[in-house]
């Protein structure tokens, strides 16, 4: 071990305090990137096995109008006849709807051996990994059964003269399905061997493999990507182009399962928030960089001049931080684990039901071993060379800055206006205004120093404050830090607030009912019957929902009698007729139609009369009357319904009686259906706001920290003060208003950063993540809890007592 | 044949297995041994019909449509061409009255052997028996799927086209069959093992001209190939760990199709055969005294399996014994497929080197 690394080492031991924080500081960094790979990784891999068995392996799905075997066909001999056409496979398929055993069944057929050779894991999945599929469902003498479908294995479905066993009951995220072969499918459909639906399509794409790699080092971070655009398959494939291939429009797979890349969307929100801390954790490596540099400023100078490089000085300097970082990165792993298991509890154990994880399995991870190693490392190696460049070479940022904040305008501005930019573009805006804001602490330091000048009030205020405004080195870091984590804790609180207050106001219109009833395993329509009768009932609603699909786009369609009160609870003034529909935001910006457009469905076409939120839909919804169930081809069959009682009428034994009666039905009142609502709600932020809290707790350490320092710069200073007379409780106070003055700084400029973070999560990031827009509200609970709480730990950080730490010049030495 | 029942049976089920996503194949329940149940099996003799038996055999289980051919450009660039269609039937009968019907299953290979580009490549195919998608048709004979074809307008098989086109390479040959029709084994009937037989018949000489196409660059050509055809529902014994088989065409105009099991017992196989075909085109089946296989040289490829491309032979033919020597035209004429084998052209040589005709081998069960 060289000399000047074991020189380190003693000073390092000689500031043990600072030493420990940074530790922290790093390991809570780590740990916040490991906990939400953890999860992350856990929910993909629960996703990716969930892939319905007919897309696996598929980049894309194929249309035309009409589309027929025989176009189908031509294409396929097009590909053929053109080899250097990027295309691996065209794989024929049939959907449709089928009323079985009295409920809508989504029925799916495909040429399995026209699909690519996917991983056999796929298959498993579909088994729910009980092994492996039956070559019946090959040849369709038998299906794959969604689960929803409350069906088991080996049991039969009598259709349209046939008898099918079921094979597999498998979680396709279908809804109620089934899987199958072409020829069955066709079969059940009543559709004759000319009819198809789509052609699915696997493109050769040199970027895949890269794509993936990526995803397992960041997974979900696909999901913030800008969006492959739909084209047309000449545009994919121009050998083919002459071959007709600019009629089939081609739509990317994902669009296929919206729920997945929904649940993706989620993770790349907590990817770039697991992230923040260990920014944070940088900003605390910088600064502890920057006063343990001070502090051996003379012995490194003396050595200098007797001989050692810059470079061997700097070596000495980095491996320290280097052997920090190692230690942090294996106290952030366990952590990381630690956390990741708190955090689910937090969501109520949701979570797990994705995907499950622990030690052993996540250990081969070399993904969240580099992930982490590179982030501990990282973190301090960057913050020691910054802080040794600024403070060895006395290189000045500034005019680094000057060429870089015009560079981060124009980050933000195009994150901001261009929506192609995606999930991504959102989050670089807000790094871009994080930034910036960074960037004005130094300015505002100085702005306070200079209107500081003449200022009056008791000494030791004054002393205080000049404290705060004389040491932008010192303080300068701590600050941004503490405001970044303080501003992303205000534009997260603000906007679950308004995504709160907009979500109940969905409620309050929407839960109009009395009692809601599902009756998915019982009789529907006798218990509709014995509804009906009942003489406290004033008005029942029925409701039906199935899977479909509307300009090629997933869809969850909804159905129901939508008379003048129906309408009323989505703010449409005036009955459905037959040839309207209603939709959710989602839907609307994914085809992009507004209110007067007009949608093509399988007979005749759907007007859209109006929009509605659809918070929380993975899938773009639209709701018609049970009239235009005939141009949609979907047979009518209702499994929900709402009970409007009349006054006085006594819910809680209605419930009661049918509860005795049908004993198969699900039922809750609107109260409790509201709080389970909301409930929900909550457990889903938990996650956001714990790692927020993480982020801060980093960023009190690094204020801790700064002060600390400050006060044993200032240790002559309160020295001679004290034998001038300044009481005990006056230095007290000192240390109270200097933490003061640095939190209320800090609170200044994180709360304009944390109101434009809150603005573009709701009208930015949630639109391009969910489909839908938030309205930005601005309630005291969201903006002033966090920064009470910044402020707060200012003041803690303060009154703390600092530690005895030497490592001066002569006790380094 | 056991070789390429073994072949078919093995690349069927795991193309099926891995193309058929959702299912997994179970292998033993796809195609299993005892599953057979409702199948036709070759039992006894029975009398050729032409042109129907160029056709399919849906009541049998496996089935192959096998062509090689061995070619040269006008500047003497040698060229081996291979297109095998396999059939496998999952079910006896139809599952459903619908040309999506999946109870017949195709797969295809077509490879090109490009001596002095020191190229082997290959292509793989798959699909079920739709009239669109791939089938074979008796009269006019047609063996198809997706874009690759082998076609006659005649019940004779005469002015046959086989066309084909990869990623890198095409087919386009006419063939004239030379040669009438042989029968292999016991008239046709081709026993597997004991209780286990198939029915095989070959045309062991056609003339070939057409052209080739290797990475962008066309040539003109000319040759001989060889058709196999075979049917059955048998299996293979579970001693038998793999075969090498050879179609080989001399200069002199005799042909001779051999092949050698491998067992686990490190004994011969009893059931190793072969057919030599005068110039005439008269046949003369081979048994295990007949004839002697023994490898000269072997290469092993970078994932380590060592192949034997090099091989001693000695035939007794009507006319008295024949020694030569069989070598690979190129050492990796591995097919790259979803069963890994290697099949592709050889030069057949004298005792002094000196070329006496050419063919193509088979190896099978290295790994």
């Amino acid at each position: 071990m060289s000399l000047l690394f074991r020189s380190q080492l003693r000073f390092v031991r000689h500031a043990p305090w600072s030493a420990a924080t940074a530790l922290l500081g790093v390991a809570l960094g780590v740990a916040s990137v490991a906990a939400v790979h953890l999860i992350s990784a856990a929910v993909v891999r629960s996703l990716d096995e969930r892939t319905p068995s007919h897309l696996a392996g598929l980049t894309h799905v194929l249309e035309r109008t009409p589309l027929s075997a025989d176009d189908y066909f031509r294409l396929r001999a097009a590909w053929r006849a053109h080899p250097d056409a990027p295309i691996e496979a065209l794989v024929p398929m049939v959907e449709g709807h089928r009323l079985i055993d009295g409920r809508q069944t989504l029925v799916l057929g495909v040429d399995w051996l026209a699909m690519p050779s996917p991983p056999l894991d796929a298959a498993r999945a579909d088994a729910g990994e009980s092994g492996a599929v039956s070559s019946d469902v090959l040849l369709g003498e038998a299906v794959v059964a969604d689960r929803t479908l409350g069906r088991a294995a080996g049991e039969r479905i009598e259709a349209v003269g046939r008898s099918v066993r079921i094979d597999t009951v498998a979680d396709t995220a279908l809804g109620p399905a089934l899987i199958t072969d072409i020829a069955l499918a066709q079969h059940l459909l009543g559709l004759g061997p000319e009819t198809l639906s789509r052609v699915g399509l696997e493109l050769d794409d040199p970027w895949q493999p890269w794509r993936e790699r990526l995803d397992r080092l960041m997974p979900g971070f696909a999901a913030g990507l800008p969006r492959a655009r739909a084209g047309t398959l000449a545009e994919l494939a121009p050998e083919l182009e002459r071959a007709g291939a600019d009629e089939w429009r081609a739509r990317p797979v994902v669009a296929e399962r919206p729920e997945a890349e929904f649940a993706r969307a989620v993770l790349f929100n907590l990817g770039s928030l697991g992230t923040l801390a260990l920014l944070v954790a940088w900003f605390l490596i910088y600064q502890i960089g920057l006063i343990w540099l001070r502090r051996q400023r003379l012995l490194l100078e003396r050595l200098h001049a007797v001989g050692v490089d810059h470079r061997a000085l700097r070596r000495s300097f980095l491996s320290v931080f280097l052997t920090l970082g190692a230690l942090a990165t294996l106290l952030g792993l366990v952590g990381g684990f630690v956390l990741a298991r708190l955090l689910i509890a937090l969501t109520g154990g949701g979570l797990t039901e994705a995907g499950s994880f622990g030690i052993g399995r996540a250990l081969p991870d070399v993904w969240l071993l580099a992930k982490a190693v590179g982030s501990g490392l990282g973190v301090c190696l960057l913050g020691g060379l910054a802080a040794f460049a600024r403070e060895w070479h006395e290189r000045n940022w500034s005019s680094a800055w000057r060429l870089f904040a015009p560079a981060l305008l124009v980050l933000l501005a195009l994150g901001l206006a261009l929506e192609s930019t995606g999930v991504l573009g959102g989050f670089l805006a807000i790094l871009s205004m994080s930034l910036l804001a960074v960037a004005l602490v130094t300015p505002l330091l100085g702005l306070l120093r200079r209107r500081m000048s003449g200022a009056r009030g008791p000494l030791w205020l004054r002393l205080a404050l000049r404290d705060v405004a004389w040491y932008p080195r010192l303080l300068g870091v701590a600050l941004a830090a503490l405001s970044l984590a303080v501003a992303t804790s205000i534009g997260i609180a603000l906007m679950v607030e308004s995504f709160r207050l907009d979500f109940e106001r969905m409620l309050d219109v929407r839960l109009a009912g009395d009692l809601y009833l599902d009756a998915a395993d019982a009789d529907s329509d006798a218990l509709e019957r014995w509804l009906a009768a009942r003489p406290e009932v004033a008005r029942l609603q029925a409701y039906g929902a199935v899977r479909s699909r509307i300009a090629g786009v997933p869809v969850e369609l909804g159905y129901t009698r939508f008379d003048a009160a129906e309408s009323a609870r989505y703010r449409h003034p005036r009955p459905l007729g037959s040839d309207e529909a209603l939709i959710s935001e989602r839907l609307a910006r994914d085809l992009d139609v507004a209110p007067g457009d007009v949608l093509p469905v399988a007979r005749g076409a759907l007007t859209v009369v109006g929009t509605f939120p659809g918070f929380g839909d993975p899938l773009g919804r639209v709701l018609v009357d049970v009239a235009a169930l005939d141009r949609l081809q979907v047979p009518a069959a209702f499994d929900r319904i709402t009970v409007h009682l009349k006054p006085r009428a006594d819910a809680a034994e209605l419930a009661a009686r049918v509860r005795e009666r049908f004993p198969a039905v699900r039922l809750e009142s609107r109260a409790e259906l509201r709080a389970e609502v909301l409930r929900v709600f909550d457990r889903t932020f938990a996650i956001t706001r714990a790692l927020t809290l993480v982020a801060l707790l980093v960023a009190v350490v690094g204020t801790y920290n700064a002060l600390t320092a400050l006060r044993l710069q200032q240790a002559s200073t309160t020295r001679l003060l004290r034998a001038q007379g300044m009481s005990g409780r006056e230095l007290r106070q000192i240390a109270l208003v200097r933490a003061l003055g640095v939190g209320g700084l800090a609170m200044l400029l994180a709360l304009p950063l944390g109101l434009a973070m809150a603005w573009t999560l709701c009208t930015v990031i949630n639109p391009r993540s969910f489909g839908w827009s938030i309205e930005l509200h601005l309630p005291a609970s969201g903006w002033l809890l966090p920064l009470v709480l910044g402020l707060a730990a200012a003041l803690v950080a303060g009154a703390l007592p600092a530690p005895r730490e030497r490592g001066t010049l002569h006790e380094a030495a | 044949m056991r070789r390429l029942e073994r072949i078919v049976l093995g690349m069927l089920l795991a193309a099926a297995a891995a193309a058929a996503s959702a299912a997994e194949v179970r292998l033993g329940e796809l195609l299993g041994e005892t599953d057979t149940a409702g199948f036709l099996r070759a039992e006894t003799p029975r009398p050729f019909r032409f042109p129907d038996d160029h056709g399919p055999h849906p009541r049998y289980r496996s089935e192959w449509w096998y062509l090689t051919a061995s070619l040269e450009s006008a500047s003497g660039e040698a060229f081996g061409v291979q297109f095998t269609l396999f059939r496998q039937a999952l079910r006896p009968a139809p599952v459903f009255e619908s040309p999506w019907d999946a109870s017949q299953v195709y797969l295809a290979h077509l490879a090109i052997t490009d001596v002095a580009g020191g190229r082997h490549l290959e292509a793989e195919r798959l699909a079920r028996a739709h009239p669109r998608l791939a089938g074979v048709e008796a009269a006019p004979f047609r063996a198809h799927l997706d874009g690759w074809e082998l076609a006659a307008d005649r019940p004779d098989l005469q002015a046959l086209t086989l066309s084909g086109t990869a990623e890198r390479f095409a087919v386009r040959l006419r063939l004239n069959p030379v040669k009438p029709v042989v029968l292999q084994g016991n008239d046709g009937l081709s026993p597997k093992g004991p209780g286990q037989a198939s029915y095989y018949y070959s045309i062991p000489r056609l003339a070939v001209t057409g052209e080739v196409r290797v990475d962008g660059r066309s040539r003109a050509v000319t040759g001989r190939a060889w058709l196999d055809r075979e049917w059955s529902t048998s299996v293979l014994g579970e001693q038998q760990s793999g075969w090498d088989w050879f179609a080989l065409q001399l200069d002199d105009g005799a042909d001779v199709m051999m092949f050698r099991l491998r067992n686990d017992t490190g004994l011969r196989d009893p059931y190793d055969q072969g057919l030599w075909v005068d110039p005439d085109g008269l046949g003369h089946p081979l048994r295990v005294p007949d004839f002697r296989l023994e490898p000269l040289r072997y290469w092993q490829d970078p994932d380590g399996v060592r192949w034997p491309v090099a091989w001693k032979a000695s035939v007794m033919t009507p006319q008295g014994p024949r020694r030569f020597q069989i070598h690979a035209a190129l050492d990796d004429q591995r097919m790259d497929t979803l069963i890994r084998y290697w099949e592709g052209m050889v030069r057949v040589v004298d005792d002094d080197g000196r070329r006496i005709g050419t063919g193509y081998m088979e190896l099978t069960g290295y790994d």
